[in-house]
């Protein structure tokens, strides 16, 4: 998310990145070991076997419309910058339909085919992004990162919640760990994801800085984008954004295929029908719609993603939700023991 | 709500289409007509009257009657199909003894151990079958095995006299080697098996033989590697070959069309080859071959998508050289795929792509073009389409002729007549040339055909359209299973001890294990510690 994210001008985006990865993974093991209360099932039977079906259907409701949210937006963003950067005449439905479609015939086939896709696609993505990231190195823009802490800590931490928010989506494990292996019984790829997704985006925040530097990056809607386009490597390799759609396309292809079929999924578990692809048509329609609806242009789309608004909406899911659960276990325990 | 209205309206779609592609259930067969089973009589003829009849009209079924002696008078008969059997053999050893070797004897055939006293005394062939029913002895008289009929005994003898023309075995003409052994599969099943046993000396091939076809009766080998093979796709091949209900079999793509688990996808799930090397390798692996007669096709499976990619060639030269022919074959797979579709969208969406120089080139060639990229590259896609059909096709004789007016007339002249431009010529003979370093020829047909939808969406959204007709077919390959096995293993689901024999070839002191699944009965392929080392030199001392 890095187009997102280098919001705030100032030269220690990188450091806020490590922060919030380490903030992210502390998060994500807190989340693994609540995942692991759950013992192979998934948040809505947890709560059900709990005996509490009314609390459970409404969890299932939030993962279904945050889930259905978050995959509604990725889309609209990806969408924005296929139409700002690329393609300026070609509708923006375009792109979301497209892709809305992609999705859904995804979804269609099933999570293990979504994930033999991504098991694919991801080492491409990083190979791409790591290869487009060290092009735009110059020797020169390393006097970019000084003087570091110019003002001081409090903009570093502040960033750092707004990065970290984004780490919040290893809480859709909640729902997909019926799929997980059986012999998977620690769950500590949580946090071990989103360390390795932070390593990957402190790489890029460096490397943005490096190019451009802090005033440049902080001004651009898409600064990783115009990093790549400021490429030239021995007057052959240059503007390799082409590359960047790829990647890109890659990338939100994964996220928002992933999210969108949490959200199949969740729903057809509330609903408690035996097969969700019946749902996945519906529910497509209306990503594509939310993705049009939600935001009437993408200033609005941005201003979501600040700190205050952002980071407090994924509480809900990151933090709320499993504090909840520990709750409700509790209760559910000492009752238990009382009787 | 909605939803379930939904699911009731799916289920009424179902219903709907069920009724439209509704088929009655056929339970008579394809209506090949077998009359009623009769027990071979001891009265010759009848025997003989019954066959004639089944034969009725059939010109190339000999019925030979002859006495048996000297000095016994018992008829005898022998039926076999004029041109499927060896005659000088017939004459000389069987007809020549029967009529004046028999009598000699100076035990005498007699009542209940007749048919045992013929085929150990005088039938002089390796291989005699008792048939007690009439079908039977059809049957051994249409494949070509000879029957012989003797007066009093209630069975005939199916003798194995078989020879007719066939093909020697050439180098095949699809997948050619510049190292590696010369022969390929011809069309008789029996020398076929022969190429494959003569590579593979152990007890544990199996060979396991059907009839398919209710009129073609042709024979279908089984054939696997015990031990090493997973039992459950030998069973799962059975299975599916049992299903098999047609009238005939003309060719290996029959059967690949009935067993295959994709029948509506691009891509082949089942693997063929003309080359014993290459199927003594895949059952060296674990992979099961289908043997058909009267093709040079053979089927092996299970099969996944970086196994196309694999010739034989690549295991018999060094492993540097083929670990760069691998790494060349896929840069050709991706180019035979993409570079149409990436100049379509370069040149239409992100001209700003290219480096100058070379953009100012492309557009100078490009200005007198009166069509879109897309339109032109489908001009000469299309063309270089039909000249290969033509070229396949064509009387060999008349193939100069194709050539010239290919590269002439289509390259030159549509270039000088500022049709296309140079550019796309280059890139059309780019694909072209690619598209044949693939060694799987219907795998390259998969790619082939992807192309021309991949331009489509070049020209319609440009590399975002080539990458959403990516994903789809990434999405399509990693839903595909080949006889229980993932089409894109061991990319994914990954298993990095195959990585071995993936991108790189290492060396065979390396390959110590097979592929997992496929050859999961016995995965140890070799020794360890079998690196080469050169004896230390001994160094002379001086004194």
């Amino acid at each position: 998310m890095p187009i997102l994210t280098v919001g705030d001008r100032y030269q220690d985006v990188w450091i806020a990145g490590i922060l919030a990865t380490l903030m992210g993974a502390a998060n994500a093991l807190f989340l693994s070991w609540i995942a692991s209360l759950f013992d192979g099932r998934t948040v809505v039977e947890f709560l059900e076997a709990l005996g509490s079906s009314l609390l459970a259907k409404i969890t299932g409701l939030i993962f279904v419309i945050f889930t259905m949210h978050v995959a509604s937006i990725t889309l609209r963003d990806f969408g924005e910058l296929m139409v700002t950067s690329f393609y300026g005449e070609t509708p923006l439905i375009v792109f979301l339909v497209v892709f809305a479609l992609l999705t859904a015939w995804s979804a269609y086939a099933g999570l293990e085919v979504i994930v033999r896709a991504a098991q694919f696609l991801i080492p491409l993505t990083v190979l791409g992004i790591l290869i487009s990231s060290t092009l735009t190195f110059r020797v020169d823009g390393l006097e970019n990162f000084f003087p570091l802490l110019e003002k001081g800590i409090s903009p570093v931490v502040r960033g750092g919640i707004t990065q970290w928010a984004f780490y919040g989506d290893v809480a859709i494990w909640f729902m997909l760990l019926p799929h997980l292996n059986r012999s998977v019984r620690h769950y500590l790829f949580m946090p071990l994801s989103v360390l390795l997704a932070g390593g990957l985006l402190v790489t890029v925040l460096l490397f943005i800085v490096i190019s451009l530097g802090a005033r440049l990056a902080a001004i651009q809607t898409y600064p990783f984008l115009l990093a790549v386009e400021t490429v030239s490597v021995a007057d052959f390799i240059e503007r390799v954004e082409g590359g960047f759609l790829i990647v890109w396309v890659a990338a939100n292809f994964i996220k928002i295929v992933v999210f969108f079929y949490t959200a199949v999924f969740t729903m057809g578990k509330i609903l408690k029908l035996n097969d969700y692809r019946p749902l996945v048509l519906p529910l497509t329609v209306i990503m594509v719609s939310l993705s049009i609806l939600l935001f009437e242009n993408y200033d609005q789309l941005r201003n979501f993603f600040r700190p205050e608004v952002y980071a407090a909406y994924v509480s809900i899911i990151q933090v709320f939700i499993p504090l909840m659960l520990i709750v409700v276990w509790l209760a559910r325990k000492k009752r238990g023991r009382a009787q | 709500m909605t939803i379930i209205v939904g699911d009731i309206m799916l289920n009424q779609w179902k219903k709907l289409l069920k009724k439209v592609f509704h088929k009655p259930s056929n339970t008579q067969g394809t209506g090949a007509d077998r009359g009623q089973d009769i027990p071979v009589s001891a009265d010759l003829a009848q025997n003989v009257a019954c066959l004639r009849s089944v034969f009725d009209r059939c010109s190339d079924i000999i019925v030979r009657e002859f006495d048996v002696g000297p000095g016994i008078s018992l008829r005898a008969a022998i039926i076999y199909v004029d041109g499927l059997v060896n005659k000088k053999m017939l004459s000389d050893d069987l007809v020549k003894t029967l009529m004046y070797e028999a009598g000699k004897l100076k035990e005498k055939a007699s009542g209940k151990n007749a048919a045992d006293f013929f085929s150990e005394k005088l039938i002089a062939f390796t291989e005699v079958k008792h048939q007690r029913s009439m079908n039977d002895l059809v049957d051994s008289v249409l494949t070509g095995e000879t029957i012989l009929l003797v007066d009093g005994i209630n069975s005939g003898f199916a003798l194995s006299a078989q020879d007719w023309v066939q093909r020697g075995l050439q180098e095949p003409d699809t997948e050619t080697v510049v190292k590696g052994p010369r022969e390929g599969f011809n069309e008789n099943l029996q020398t076929n098996i022969m190429l494959i046993r003569r590579r593979i000396k152990s007890s544990g091939l199996k060979f396991e033989t059907v009839k398919i076809g209710e009129y073609t009766k042709t024979a279908v080998s089984i054939c696997y590697l015990e031990g090493v093979v997973n039992p459950k796709t030998v069973g799962e091949v059975k299975k599916r070959l049992e299903g098999i209900k047609v009238d005939g079999i003309l060719e290996s793509g029959y059967i690949e069309e009935l067993i295959e688990d994709a029948p509506l996808s691009l891509f082949p799930t089942v693997q063929s080859s003309e080359r014993p090397d290459k199927v003594a390798g895949g059952l060296l692996e674990g992979q099961v071959a289908i043997m058909v007669d009267t093709t040079p096709f053979m089927l092996l499976v299970p099969v996944t998508f970086p196994q196309l990619l694999q010739a034989s060639e690549d295991y018999y030269l060094r492993w540097p050289f083929a670990s760069f022919i691998r790494g060349i074959r896929f840069v050709t797979l991706n180019i035979a795929l993409l570079l149409p579709p990436l100049y379509i969208a370069v040149t239409t969406y992100h001209q700003e792509m290219l480096p100058t120089p070379l953009l100012i080139s492309i557009a100078a060639a490009r200005e007198g073009v009166p069509f879109p990229a897309f339109v032109e590259a489908l001009i000469m896609e299309t063309t270089f389409e039909v000249l290969r059909e033509a070229g396949v096709r064509l009387p060999r004789n008349i193939g100069q002729a194709v050539s010239i007016v290919g590269a002439l007339v289509i390259g030159q002249s549509a270039v000088t007549a500022g049709l296309v431009s140079p550019a796309m010529v280059i890139v059309v003979a780019l694909t072209a040339i690619a598209s044949f370093t693939l060694p799987s020829y219907s795998g390259a047909f998969a790619l082939r055909v992807l192309r021309f939808p991949l331009m489509a969406l070049a020209a319609g959204l440009g590399l975002f359209g080539i990458m959403v007709g990516l994903l789809a077919v990434l999405i399509h390959l990693s839903s595909l299973r080949s006889f229980g096995m993932s089409y894109l293993q061991p990319l994914t689901p990954t298993v990095w001890r195959d990585f071995k024999d993936m991108f790189l070839r290492l060396p065979w002191w390396m390959m110590d294990t097979r592929p997992k699944l496929m050859g999961k009965m016995n995965t140890v392929r070799e020794e360890p510690g079998q690196k080469p080392k050169a004896p230390k030199r001994v160094r002379r001392t001086m004194k």
